[in-house]
């Protein structure tokens, strides 16, 4: 259904260039400016290789005036058989060097995209959630990929040919003046004629592209939509309705590539009748003074040779506008997310901590993720080195927030945060985190295999790995599978359970020793054996580190040293679970709901 | 699958044929008449109006051909964008009538490439590249045949004895450089893939320290993208140069051989000329090549693909008869039922009988055959013969539109097309009023939603439009089974994502419509089913218990115990089924 409605891509563009987009254009061909000297030899290329190309023409026109109307004596170079050496020479030397330049050329751009990529990923690795949070993943992804790969063809192809069409038109027209100047005035004539026409075409081509572009995208969507809805259409026997309006789009889409084949069909066969008429009105001209002798007809062939070689240039000319234009627009795109250099986090600066004791304080934290709609308002706790603590609440009540603000993924707005007595902004970032393993509800697992999923991109010897895996009590689930450790796993663990994703994060974040261990405890989709084996291998983990659970579940968490009852933003009890209970309050409520819900869990 | 096309446009293929050799021919003329102009300038005394006529027969050659490509241009080139959106509405025909379990099997990714990327590989093949060849073709012989006959055997061979070798470089180069490219696609999938699902990750990646780490996996992947490319235009740029340098050699023979000739008076000067133009003439055809070839070869593999689907066919039989005013009386016999492509049946040996006007509860975990018994009813599958009746009439002998016509079914998703709140309740209803409309939205409690809207009725919804929660959705798709005016109701799990309290209010407004007519209620709950006519309760795909929800609560079994779990912690419950 993404495609619906996008034209997307390159092409797709009906409008002017903003300033913006103009300015970002040249900034982005600044990005090749440490291969200024590889361009420069490219374009010497280019006018030699042009050169030779405009050359032939010449030089079959000199043997046809020289040795075949005129008979002169043949002498060194200066004959038939040197002439066809010339040629030759020409021939080779242009195609010699087309290839050279056309590999320096791309190699120039392909480092150019490389190194763009690049920088935009590693913009995108660094942006801290808070920005992350207002831009949609579909968007990120696009201006590292598609974005990106828009500017490549500008760099290995548009720039230069843009070069070599513009030689190619300045050169032809040197040839002609240097033959005869006045036969260059006369099909200099036909040069507005070839460009009117072939802009003028090309417009209207690119803005009935745009509509088959756009008619494409809405037959994709209503194909896609339809797949997804089939059953609906199925039952409300709709077919023939849906049938109807997916006609009146094909119409649509065929009337107007319609109109594309036949602007297109009428473009080169006009560019035809041109030519022969300009070649007409050549020879009308030239027929005097070659029947004076002041011209050989050799001259006739140069120039409708030439003629001919106009249109390919200004062709190209108008057709490289809309891959300028699309350019600018993905230039345009990469830099807005870039500029905001204030969005970056920093993982180098701050003081290094190797291993905390484990001591977490909050001080009167005020948090917000956006203005003054407050999730944490004036928090304040103490958890000691190797204390089990356990955050409960209702939904929104910013007891996952506070795992966020620990590890530093948001900046709060008032308080402190404090770790081991240090407030966590001065603690150097990779430290900070590196000390805290967070085991998300959402568990991520990326496509490569089990193994890769534990150890991350931090290497790791197979050892530690089946003991963290057993640890995590997933060693029974990991051995059942097609070679262990190293079965490979889809592209977001789809093809394990929540609760077999659950055990790997486990064992991802028992691998990594952290002293600080967070656990967001997932609910609903976990089955109550996977529940006790987390349960189990807690306990274990426990031992010497510091350990945290958002709960939704009280049943985990009764042997807590202690727990806070979170809601709205504030901590409105706080005790061990007897204490709690003792307390009588919300606590002992949730209690209550919860022990009635388990007996039906088993029952539904 | 061509059939309808070559009907009704095949025709057009015979003069757009004889039109595209017709100006292939006329184009071959052009060489000799500017032959003919500079052998008239070698004459003394030059004859001005025998030069100025040739002149304007070029001009006429041209404005010939413009007419003439032009002409063959709407017919083959036309020719194929047709059979392009009628192989489309084929596809999507086809798709239409397959079963759910066609679309089981099928990613929808994949089912859209068909749509796209083959119909218009297949279009390429039947527009393009037959013009193309069939130009190339004539251009060809005509060229050669005129050149050999009318200026000179030996310097036509001798000049174009590179040409074969021409072919074959273009051939097997242009093979090589489309492998190359398959690369460099594949590697730029593979760096979008891991972009995806990096930014997908990124909590894990930050909570983890893995920044430097991803970057570095990332530039090993960005390398490897340039190398891909660059492999390709080693080669890539090779290519055209190479062609070009032993075209030279085609042009170097005949300057040599062809000035030669002229000058021992075997060749005349207009001669030469024409023969060098003839030469340049062939370049087009002869470049061509590469991609006639490369374009059958895609077209090819796309009719397998296209044809493997058209060829499916629909497993579900279906009859002839048709009932036209339906009492809404549903009799299921010993039903077993199985889906397709499977071997445990989803139902078995289910029995029961619906009276007009009566409603029936059906309640389970899920899996236990709740959802399969709303399939078989409307034949999304395949049922035996004698199993279900409708208005005592066998549902095999009826026609799939007729049997379905009767039935208002709210599925558990509640799908709404990319279309206005409106249209998606009229979903092309050609009796509904705006008075259907509105009760319908009373009935299924969303009027006050829509009236909220600023554009109500006409707000578009999904991606480009609004998005309407789970609940809205499912209420939307209640009305658009209430606008239907169907003999039977089907509500599957329809009031899932809608809280208890509008819950019952929706209940209460359906009992009182459905009132007079035949209902199935499908649920996870009791309290949404407790007031039908008769109750089955599902497990593993037969009926454990069944009876009123008195009857039930006295048997004091699996349903009884269900109630009570239920009725007793309600509040509590909501969360559970929430998940």
């Amino acid at each position: 259904m993404s495609m619906r409605g996008r034209g997307g891509g390159p092409a797709g563009l009906d409008r002017k260039l903003n300033a913006n987009e103009k300015k970002d254009l040249i900034r982005i061909l600044g990005e090749a400016k440490p291969y200024v000297k590889l361009m420069l030899l490219s374009g010497l290329f280019i006018i030699i290789a042009t050169g030779a190309d405009l050359s032939k023409t010449y030089i079959v026109k000199t043997v046809l005036d020289d040795f075949l109307y005129e008979n002169q004596v043949q002498q060194g170079l200066h004959s038939i058989w040197g002439l066809a050496i010339l040629y030759l020479a020409a021939v080779v030397i242009g195609g010699g060097l087309q290839y050279l330049q056309t590999n320096i050329m791309n190699s120039v751009g392909q480092s150019v995209i490389m190194n763009l990529r690049r920088k935009v990923f590693s913009y995108i690795q660094m942006m801290p959630l808070t920005a992350l949070d207002k831009i949609s993943a579909g968007r990120l992804i696009t201006r590292a990929t598609n974005d990106v790969e828009a500017l490549s063809e500008l760099f290995t192809n548009v720039i230069v040919m843009l070069f070599k069409d513009i030689f190619t038109l300045v050169g032809i027209v040197a040839m002609m003046v240097y033959i005869s100047p006045k036969l260059a005035l006369a099909s200099c004539i036909g040069i507005p004629v070839i460009a009117l026409i072939t802009v003028i075409t090309r417009n209207i081509l690119r803005k009935n592209w745009i509509k088959v572009k756009s008619l494409i995208g809405q037959i994709n969507g209503f194909f896609a939509e339809n797949i997804s809805g089939m059953r609906i259409v199925q039952m409300f026997v709709r077919e023939r309705d849906k049938m109807r309006e997916f006609k009146e789009l094909n119409d649509d889409y065929f009337n107007h590539s319609m109109v594309q084949i036949r602007v297109n069909s009428m473009l080169r066969p006009l560019m035809e009748v041109v030519n022969a008429v300009v070649t007409s009105v050549l020879i009308w001209i030239a027929f005097g003074d070659i029947a004076n002798g002041w011209l050989l007809p050799g001259v006739l062939y140069a120039f409708t040779t030439y003629v001919k070689q106009f249109f390919e240039p200004i062709n190209n000319l108008a057709e490289m506008y809309s891959t300028i234009q699309s350019a600018a627009v993905s230039a345009n795109r990469i830099y807005e997310l870039m500029d905001n250099q204030a969005a970056q986090e920093d993982l180098e600066t701050g003081d290094h901590v190797d291993r905390f004791e484990g001591r977490i304080e909050f001080k009167n934290v005020w948090f917000a993720y956006n203005d003054e709609n407050w999730v944490l308002k004036d928090v304040s706790f103490t958890i000691e080195p190797g204390q089990r603590i356990a955050f409960v609440g209702t939904t929104g009540s910013g007891k996952t927030t506070i795992i966020s603000l620990l590890t530093r993924f948001y900046e709060i707005q008032k308080g402190q945060i404090l770790v081991d007595g240090k407030d966590i902004k001065t603690i150097n970032l990779k430290d900070l985190r590196r000390n805290i393993a967070v085991v998300l509800q959402d568990v991520f697992l990326f496509a490569g295999t089990i193994e890769d999923n534990i150890s991350l991109e931090d290497h790791m010897d197979e050892c530690q790995i089946e003991k963290a895996i057993e640890m995590a009590h997933a060693d029974n689930f990991v051995k059942s599978l097609s070679g262990g450790i190293h079965h490979p796993v889809m592209e977001r663990g789809s093809s394990f359970s929540a609760g077999q994703r659950q055990l790997i994060s486990f064992a991802r974040a028992i691998v990594h020793d952290p002293r600080v261990f967070v656990l967001d405890e997932a609910t609903a989709n976990i089955d109550t054996e996977t529940e006790q084996m987390i349960q189990a291998s807690l306990n274990d983990v426990a031992r010497d580190r510091t350990v945290v659970i958002i709960a939704h579940r009280l049943s985990t968490i009764r042997s807590c040293d202690c727990i806070f009852v979170m809601s709205h933003g504030v901590i409105e009890e706080r005790g061990t679970h007897d204490e709690l209970i003792a307390l009588g309050g919300r606590y002992f409520k949730l209690h209550e709901a919860q022990s009635k819900e388990k007996d039906e869990a088993i029952s539904a | 699958m061509y059939r309808p096309f070559f009907k009704k446009y095949g025709w057009r293929y015979i003069p757009g044929a004889l039109l595209v050799a017709l100006c292939s021919y006329v184009q071959t003329l052009s060489p000799l008449v500017l032959g003919d102009i500079f052998d008239l300038f070698d004459q003394t005394p030059l004859d001005k109006s025998a030069i100025m006529i040739d002149a304007v027969i070029l001009v006429v050659i041209a404005a010939s051909i413009f007419v003439m490509r032009y002409m063959w241009r709407n017919f083959i080139m036309g020719n194929a964008r047709h059979m392009e959106c009628m192989l489309r509405e084929q596809l999507f025909d086809h798709l239409q009538s397959m079963p759910p379990s066609f679309y089981q099997t099928r990613k929808s990714g994949d089912l859209m490439a068909y749509a796209v990327n083959d119909i218009s590989a297949i279009r390429m093949t039947f527009g393009p590249s037959l013009a193309t060849a069939l130009q190339g073709i004539v251009t060809g012989t005509v060229s050669i045949v005129t050149m050999i006959t009318e200026i000179d055997p030996r310097l036509s061979i001798l000049s174009m004895a590179p040409m074969p070798f021409i072919v074959l470089i273009m051939v097997s180069m242009g093979s090589q450089i489309r492998k190359r490219f398959m690369v460099v696609q594949k590697t730029f999938a593979e760096v979008s893939d891991r972009v995806n699902e990096n930014v997908g990750g990124i909590r894990v990646v930050k909570a983890y320290v893995q920044e430097e780490n991803e970057i570095k996996r990332f530039e090993e992947l960005n390398g490897r993208m340039k190398q891909a490319s660059m492999r390709m235009v080693r080669i890539s740029a090779l290519m055209m140069p190479l062609v070009q340098v032993l075209f030279g050699v085609c042009f170097v023979v005949g300057i040599v051989y062809g000035a030669n000739l002229v000058r021992s008076g075997s060749l005349s000067v207009g001669d030469f000329v024409a023969f060098n133009t003839f030469l340049t003439l062939m370049m087009g055809p002869i470049m061509s090549i590469g991609r006639i070839i490369n374009n059958l070869q895609r077209g090819m593999a796309s009719h397998h693909r296209l044809k493997a689907i058209m060829d499916v066919k629909s497993d579900i039989p279906q009859g002839k008869d048709e009932i036209k005013e339906c009492k809404g009386e549903i009799e299921v016999k010993n039903l077993t039922y199985t889906f397709s492509g499977e071997k445990e049946p989803a139902l078995k040996n289910i029995s029961f009988k619906l009276e007009s006007g009566k409603t029936l509860g059906i309640i389970g975990h899920t899996g236990s055959g709740k959802s399969a018994l709303v399939g078989a009813l409307m034949k999304f599958g395949a049922v035996p013969d004698g199993s279900i009746f409708l208005d005592g009439k066998d549902v095999n002998t009826l026609t799939l539109a007729n049997l379905r016509s009767h039935f208002g079914c709210v599925p558990q998703d509640g799908f709404l097309f990319s279309d206005t709140i409106g249209n998606n309740i009229r979903f092309f209803e050609p009796n509904a009023s705006k008075e259907d409309i509105d009760k319908a939205c009373e009935l299924a409690d969303i009027m006050e939603t829509i009236k909220e809207l600023p554009q109500g009725y006409d707000t578009v919804l999904g991606e480009r439009g609004v998005n309407l929660s789970g609940g809205q959705k499912q209420r939307i798709a209640i009305a658009r089974a209430i606008v239907k005016k169907p003999s039977i109701y089907i509500f599957d799990d329809s009031l899932a994502a809608v809280d208890t309290k509008t819950e019952e209010r929706i209940i209460g407004n359906l009992r009182q419509e459905t009132n007079a007519k035949t209902a199935i209620f499908i649920a996870h709950r009791a309290s949404v089913i407790m007031h039908a006519d008769e109750i089955i309760l599902l497990e593993n795909g037969e009926i454990a218990e069944r009876g009123t929800h008195e009857q039930l609560l006295e048997l004091d079994g699996k349903y009884a115990q269900l109630w009570r779990i239920q009725s007793g912690k309600e509040a509590q419950e909501v969360n559970e089924y929430a998940g």
